[in-house]
């Protein structure tokens, strides 16, 4: 008989629970779990999930790029209103950008080029009282869209295939009543009309691949579900789609691709082209067309379109063993005293908020669920800032109503002790570390009460001693994650007005680093100095920002705005904790957030 | 259609609003336990499970009111807490 081993060149192992996916290598690997009696493998599959969404929703639209570098352009809420809009798309939120020449939609709708070159051509621009076809051309270069030559054939609704400097154009509605097959080219500074046209002279044909290798699917009407293969000199047909309809949206290659969704009536259908057939998988989560959609076989995003009304929502589609949930905030414990300008330390299922305005000595504890009243502050302060663990913390500094104070105290996980005093009385300052090896930064001084400090100051347990470090910006309201050797701060106020300025310590120096996308004071933050998360802050604002090390990205924001509010700064980038603050009235709620989670799917295998 | 509901909900804390909720429509709080919810069924449902809708005009009454008293508050602060904490007189809030 033939073994696993042989056949795979790999045993098959006996575990007493699942092994962690490590990568493609662990594809293909068979274990038997000792603990289930069961024999498994892991499972790739396809699946899609929620992503971020447009400011401006439309369908008809164009777009470009990955999955996480993604560009949606032009399209319309309705077919009176079109847009000129630009959005760019991190993976997690989408971003305004400058706007396109020419409103138009029912445009390519699979993904023509990157999200910094793309190229838009074709389209209506106008259905009534006139129905007006386009041709014109429009590449964008990152920054803003420029005219270039205009299509040979004006269209719309069409296929479409390639990059900015190598694009395809098929297909399509030339007028109310007459449509196309013509075929044309586009080397980055012309269109050519080709001799071959696609047989499927009609509208809303989906499409994907390359200029010299894609595919047309569907079109109407009336329906159909041909499907054509294009060679770069001629249209050859292939195997029907399952099902006829037009307005699908699909991405990939002309051997790889995902086709989804489609005017049938609005269908949730998924399929994968292997460059034969046609193969069913994991359905849309709600029915969908006329999106834009860009990427690859086993990373993909579908954004805008009909489902069924006009949407701006995005969905992501992800084929390998891991299944993705999409990140946000969520509604944890609320806080049973609502403060403003607290300390806040700990982790999103240990943290502790203490002190806070009006001036208290309250201390609280959270276990993940519920905070608990514990033993109060020696001294009471409003504006004060602390960190460490839920058992293991250090505060100092804070205002006394009247007077800043240089008081500082240690927390146990029970009770508060008092320990050597900051060498500058500070208030609204950073803190990061932990209680025996804590950096503080910046604050609003004593002399003259408020003036914004870029002093700084390390914390060996029971001494505070003033380093050369000085900040590059002095700011208050601010924030600082990380450790004493590798620190970061992030936002505050200068004396005046907000800052984004961002800063990253390596225990002696600070040097400047890239700013935050929204700059604010009075925020909460969490992570490391190469992984931190901000959100909320004076606006108030809701909107909540990740560090990756050299720059900052928009993620979902919180469900309530809120500035003056409380974190557990030893929190990740993907277990994070905000709590109370101020929203046109003081909070008591708390939100908790969740990082994007990767799941590794595996399968038990059967005889049957 | 419209695109938003508008509703009065307390926020009883742990699990009031889920991740899911999150990604299945649009969720914003606002004082005085006033919530901004996505026009779609789930939202619906969501605060049919939780508070009680109220018009466009109903919440922003709610919302207005909370801020006046927070500015009531923000005013008699006494006049060193205003200038040392950069303390800022609560603006009004226009539900969207």
């Amino acid at each position: 008989m033939t073994t696993y081993n042989e056949i795979a060149g790999r045993r098959v192992n006996f575990l007493s629970s699942d092994p962690t996916y490590v990568d493609t290598n662990s594809d293909g690997q068979v274990w038997y779990n000792s603990s289930t009696a069961t024999l498994k493998s892991w499972l790739p599959t396809g699946t899609w999930s929620s992503g971020g969404t447009m400011g401006t929703a439309r369908y008809g639209l164009g777009g470009a790029g990955t999955q996480t570098a993604a560009l949606a352009f032009a399209g319309g809420a309705t077919y009176t209103s079109l847009s000129t809009s630009t959005e760019s798309y991190n993976g997690i939120a989408w971003t305004a950008l400058n706007s396109m020449g020419t409103a138009r939609y029912r445009i390519v709708s699979t993904g023509i080029g990157t999200q910094t070159a793309a190229l838009a051509f074709g389209g209506n621009t106008q259905v009534s009282p006139s129905f007006i076809v386009t041709g014109i051309t429009e590449s964008w270069n990152g920054t803003s869209w420029s005219p270039v030559a205009s299509m040979n054939t004006t269209r719309t609704s069409f296929g479409g295939a390639g990059i900015q400097t190598a694009a395809l154009a098929f297909s399509g509605r030339i007028s109310g009543p007459s449509f196309t097959g013509a075929t044309e080219s586009w080397n980055g500074s012309a269109w050519t009309t080709l001799p071959a046209t696609n047989p499927v002279a009609k509208s809303g044909v989906g499409s994907f691949g390359t200029q010299t290798a894609a595919i047309s699917v569907g079109g109407s009407p009336p329906t159909v579900a041909t499907t054509n293969s294009w060679n770069g000199t001629t249209w050859t047909a292939t195997t029907d789609y399952p099902t006829a309809s037009y307005a699908l949206m699909g991405f990939g290659t002309q051997t790889s691709g995902i086709v989804a969704g489609g005017d049938t009536p609005t269908a949730t259908l998924t399929t994968i082209w292997n460059g034969t057939a046609w193969t069913a998988t994991s359905s849309l989560p709600t029915g969908r067309d006329a999106g834009a959609s860009t990427g690859t076989q086993t990373s993909g995003l579908i954004t805008g379109g009909r489902a069924p009304s006009p949407t701006g929502t995005s969905i992501e589609w992800n084929f390998g063993v891991y299944s993705y949930s999409a990140a946000a905030w969520a509604s944890g414990g609320n806080v049973n005293t609502g403060r403003t300008y607290m300390a806040g330390f700990g982790t999103q299922t240990a943290a502790i908020k203490a002190g806070g305005n009006p001036t208290t000595n309250q201390t609280e504890s959270y276990n993940g669920s519920a905070w608990t009243n514990v033993n109060n502050l020696n001294t009471a302060r409003s504006d004060f800032q602390a960190c460490g663990t839920q058992t293991a913390g250090v505060g100092a500094g804070g205002y006394l109503s009247p007077g800043v104070s240089n008081a500082t105290e240690k927390y146990n996980g029970s009770t508060w002790t008092t320990s050597g005093n900051l060498n500058t009385s500070r208030y609204n300052a950073a803190v990061f570390g932990v209680d025996t090896a804590a950096i503080i930064a910046g604050g609003g001084g004593a002399s003259p009460v408020g003036v914004a400090l870029s002093a700084t100051e390390s914390f060996n347990g029971s001494t505070w001693t003033t380093t050369p470090a000085t900040l590059n910006t002095a700011r208050r309201l601010t924030v600082g994650t990380g450790i004493n050797t590798a620190g970061l701060i992030f936002s505050g106020n200068p004396g005046t007005g907000v800052t984004g300025a961002t800063e990253s310590y390596n225990g002696s120096a600070w040097t400047s680093v890239n700013s935050m996308n929204t700059a604010r004071n009075a925020l909460g933050g969490a992570g490391t100095q190469t992984a931190s998360i901000a959100f909320g802050g004076n606006g108030p604002s809701a909107a909540t920002e990740s560090w990756n090390g050299t720059s900052w990205s928009n993620l979902p924001n919180m469900s309530t705005a809120r500035l003056a509010l409380g974190s557990a700064t030893k929190g990740t980038q993907t277990a994070a904790l905000a709590f109370s603050g101020f929203s046109g009235g003081i909070l008591t709620a708390t939100e908790e957030w969740t990082g994007e989670v990767a799941t590794a799917n595996s399968k038990t295998l059967t005889t049957s | 259609m419209a695109l938003f509901i508008y509703g009065v909900a307390s926020n009883y804390g742990k699990d009031f609003f889920t991740a899911q909720d999150r990604q299945n429509f649009f969720l914003r709080g606002f004082p005085g336990d006033v919530w901004v919810i996505g026009a779609t069924e789930k939202g619906a449902l969501w605060l049919a499970e939780r508070g009680v809708e109220k018009t466009k005009a109903e919440a922003q009454a709610i919302v207005d009111g909370e801020v006046s008293k927070a500015q009531a508050a923000y005013d008699a602060l006494p006049a060193e807490q205003k200038t040392n904490l950069n303390r800022q007189r609560p603006t009004a809030i226009n539900l969207p």
